[in-house]
């Protein structure tokens, strides 16, 4: 009997049909699509900071454009991707005045390579976190090298 | 459900299903190759001893005026150290210490005080760290497009 029952209760329930509404959804799908293309960033700048490296965040910027890069990381100074100089926690190793000759050579050769003589133009990406005084002597050696014309690449705060 | 019903009397159904299918593949493939942080760049110039004439506003125009702002102190008790030159003058006009807070409204009276102020010269000491520098840049750069990058001996 009380098989009978159940029997005929669960043949009731499957009798009515569960349909997803899936117009929805569509909708739903539709409005996230078109907010991501919306914040989809081909950002003004395309730039690949070294793994760990913390990019400084700033308000207002200007019109980027890709040029030579210069990157002070917490390890090393790079050009275009090139280790040219070791640091140590962002510091310069102490008492060395030839430290950052591979980098003035490095620096002077693309400098070579231009064909005007306009000045030299480079992408600083440094470390939030890098002293004032290595930034100093590598922007020193850019300054001396022809290299003055500086972009500094920030985060774009909202 | 979509249908024509107005048309030759035969109505169909569009298959949302399959349309859900392509805007699922496209949502994970755009939150995937998306990047949520924009990158923007900051115009500076370095006011080295080389190309300090060319970068830094002309010392021999008698009418310009620069403003050099040196950074010191720890985070969160950052001070400036201020200095007006006038092109023709040795000693600065103006030499002081004031906080960083201070530092927008101090630029303000200046950009009114000093006409012919054309660009800042910032600089920092050794051991303050490049986002506190760039902070500093980026509020000044709301009263003076032009701001350099001092270092020791420019």
């Amino acid at each position: 009997m009380k098989r009978k029952k159940f029997l005929k209760r669960s043949k009731k329930s499957s009798s009515t049909e569960m349909s997803l509404n899936i117009t929805s959804m569509a909708d739903i799908f539709t409005i996230l699509l078109v907010f991501l293309l919306k914040s989809y960033s081909v950002g003004a700048l395309e730039i690949q900071p070294s793994r760990g490296l913390q990019v400084p965040v700033a308000l207002h910027t200007d019109t980027a454009e890709s040029r030579l890069t210069l990157e002070i990381a917490e390890g090393a100074v790079q050009l275009d991707g090139e280790s040219l100089v070791t640091l140590k926690n962002f510091e310069l190793p102490s008492g060395q005045n030839t430290t950052l000759n591979p980098l003035a050579e490095a620096l002077a050769n693309r400098r070579a390579a231009l064909t005007d003589n306009s000045q030299g133009k480079l992408l600083l990406i440094a470390d939030s976190r890098a002293p004032y005084s290595t930034l100093e002597e590598v922007m020193r050696t850019a300054a001396s090298e022809g290299f003055g014309d500086l972009k500094l690449a920030v985060v774009k705060a909202d | 459900m979509i249908s024509a019903g107005d048309g030759g009397g035969q109505d169909f159904e569009l298959n949302l299903a399959s349309i859900i299918d392509c805007l699922t593949v496209i949502i994970a493939f755009l939150l995937m190759s998306s990047s949520f942080v924009s990158f923007g760049a900051m115009d500076t110039a370095v006011a080295a001893p080389q190309s300090g004439a060319a970068a830094a506003p002309s010392s021999e125009d008698s009418k310009s005026v620069t403003l050099t702002l040196r950074l010191v102190g720890e985070k969160g008790d950052e001070q400036v150290e201020w200095e007006v030159i006038s092109g023709n003058e040795g000693k600065p006009r103006e030499k002081k210490t004031l906080p960083r807070a201070g530092l927008l409204a101090e630029l303000q009276g200046a950009k009114t005080r000093y006409p012919g102020l054309q660009g800042v010269v910032l600089s920092a000491a050794p051991r303050v760290q490049y986002q506190q520098v760039i902070q500093t840049m980026d509020e000044t750069r709301k009263v003076f497009s032009a701001v350099i990058l001092g270092v020791s001996g420019s």
